[in-house]
C-alpha cells in the first residue's frame, strides 16, 4: 500500500474539515487543532489529509516536524474575510520559504457566484503565484471542486518530473 | 527539502495583491509598506498577470502597447520630475535605489494601470 499525504491548513473554524470531508466521505479522527482524512484511491494507493488550525501568532507548533514526504500544502482562507488570510500568512511564508512541495492557495467561496472572475482565467491549473505555488478559488463544500485541488497538486508534481 | 522561494516579495504579499485586485482595490496603495525591492517585484508580478490575463483575452493579437499606452510616457514624466538621467534609467530597478520617492511614484501609477487593464480583460470575457 503506498500512501500519498497532503497537509490542510485553515484558520480557527471549520474550512479544513469541510474540505477534507468533501474529499474523504469522512473524517476519521479530529480534534479541536487537528482532523484526519483518508482518500482511498484503489486497493494499492490511498490519499491521507491532514487538517491542521492556524492561530494567528502561533508558536507552539514545531512546523519542521511535519513530514518531509508530504506531496503537498494547502492553505485555506475565507474570500470575503482578509482577517482570515492575515491569519495564515506566517506559516504559508515558512512553508513556501523553507519547502519546495506544490502548495495551493485556496480562496475558499460559499458560492461560486462570489468569485470576481469567470473560470478560465484561473483554472484548472489556478493562478500561478510562484514556482509550485497556485491561487485557486474553492467552493469547498462542493466535491468536484475540493477534489480539482488535489488533482492540481498532483499535476504540479508531474510538471516537475518532466 | 528546502525551497528557494524566497525573493523580496513574500508569499503571502502575492496572495494578498490578488486579494485586493480581485476586491477592486487600488494596489498602489499597498506600495508604500513595502521595501524597494519588494515593490520591484510586485511591479514585476502584477506585469506577468496583466500579460497572462492579456493573452488569454487577445490570444497572438496580445500587444503589450495597449497596456504601456495609458502610462504616462517616460519623456513625460521625467519632465515632469525635472530629471536629467537618461530615459533608459527611468524604471523602478534602476531609480528606485537613487531616487525611490519618485521611482515609487510611477511604478504606482503602473501597478493601477495594470490592475485597469486587468478588470478590463476580466469585463470583456463575454
Amino acid at each position: 500500500m503506498r500512501i500519498g499525504e497532503v497537509a490542510v491548513f485553515s484558520p480557527p473554524g471549520n474550512e479544513k474539515e469541510i474540505f477534507i470531508k468533501s474529499i474523504c466521505d469522512s473524517i476519521e479522527s479530529a480534534n479541536e487543532k487537528i482532523c484526519f482524512g483518508r482518500f482511498q484511491i484503489n486497493e494499492e494507493l490511498s490519499l491521507h489529509l491532514y487538517g491542521i488550525s492556524v492561530d494567528k501568532d502561533e508558536t507552539s507548533i514545531s512546523w519542521d516536524m511535519l513530514s518531509s514526504k508530504i506531496l503537498g500544502y494547502v492553505f485555506i482562507f475565507r474570500w470575503k474575510d482578509d482577517n482570515s488570510l492575515d491569519t495564515i500568512k506566517d506559516v504559508l511564508d515558512y512553508f513556501a520559504e523553507n519547502y519546495t512541495a506544490p502548495i495551493i492557495v485556496l480562496a475558499s467561496v460559499d458560492d461560486k457566484s462570489d468569485i470576481p472572475l469567470p473560470e478560465k482565467f484561473y483554472g484548472p491549473g489556478g493562478l500561478s503565484i510562484d514556482r509550485n505555488i497556485r491561487f485557486h478559488f474553492c467552493q469547498i463544500t462542493d466535491p468536484v471542486s475540493s477534489k480539482k485541488i488535489v488533482v492540481n497538486i498532483i499535476d504540479i508534481l508531474l510538471e516537475n518530473m518532466q | 527539502m528546502r525551497g528557494s522561494r524566497s525573493g523580496f516579495l513574500k508569499t503571502h504579499k502575492k496572495v494578498e495583491i490578488l486579494f485586493h485586485l480581485f476586491h477592486g482595490g487600488k494596489i498602489s496603495s499597498m506600495v508604500d509598506a513595502l521595501e524597494n525591492r519588494a515593490v520591484v517585484e510586485l511591479h514585476k508580478f502584477l506585469w506577468e498577470k496583466t500579460v497572462e490575463f492579456g493573452i488569454k483575452i487577445r490570444g497572438k493579437n496580445f500587444n503589450r502597447k495597449e497596456i504601456t499606452r495609458k502610462m504616462t510616457p517616460t519623456a513625460v514624466y521625467q519632465k515632469k520630475h525635472a530629471c536629467s538621467e537618461h530615459p533608459y534609467y527611468c524604471k523602478g530597478t534602476h531609480c528606485i535605489n537613487i531616487n525611490p520617492k519618485c521611482a515609487r511614484e510611477k511604478i504606482k501609477e503602473h501597478v493601477d494601470v495594470m490592475a485597469e487593464s486587468i478588470w478590463e480583460y476580466i469585463n470583456s470575457d463575454d
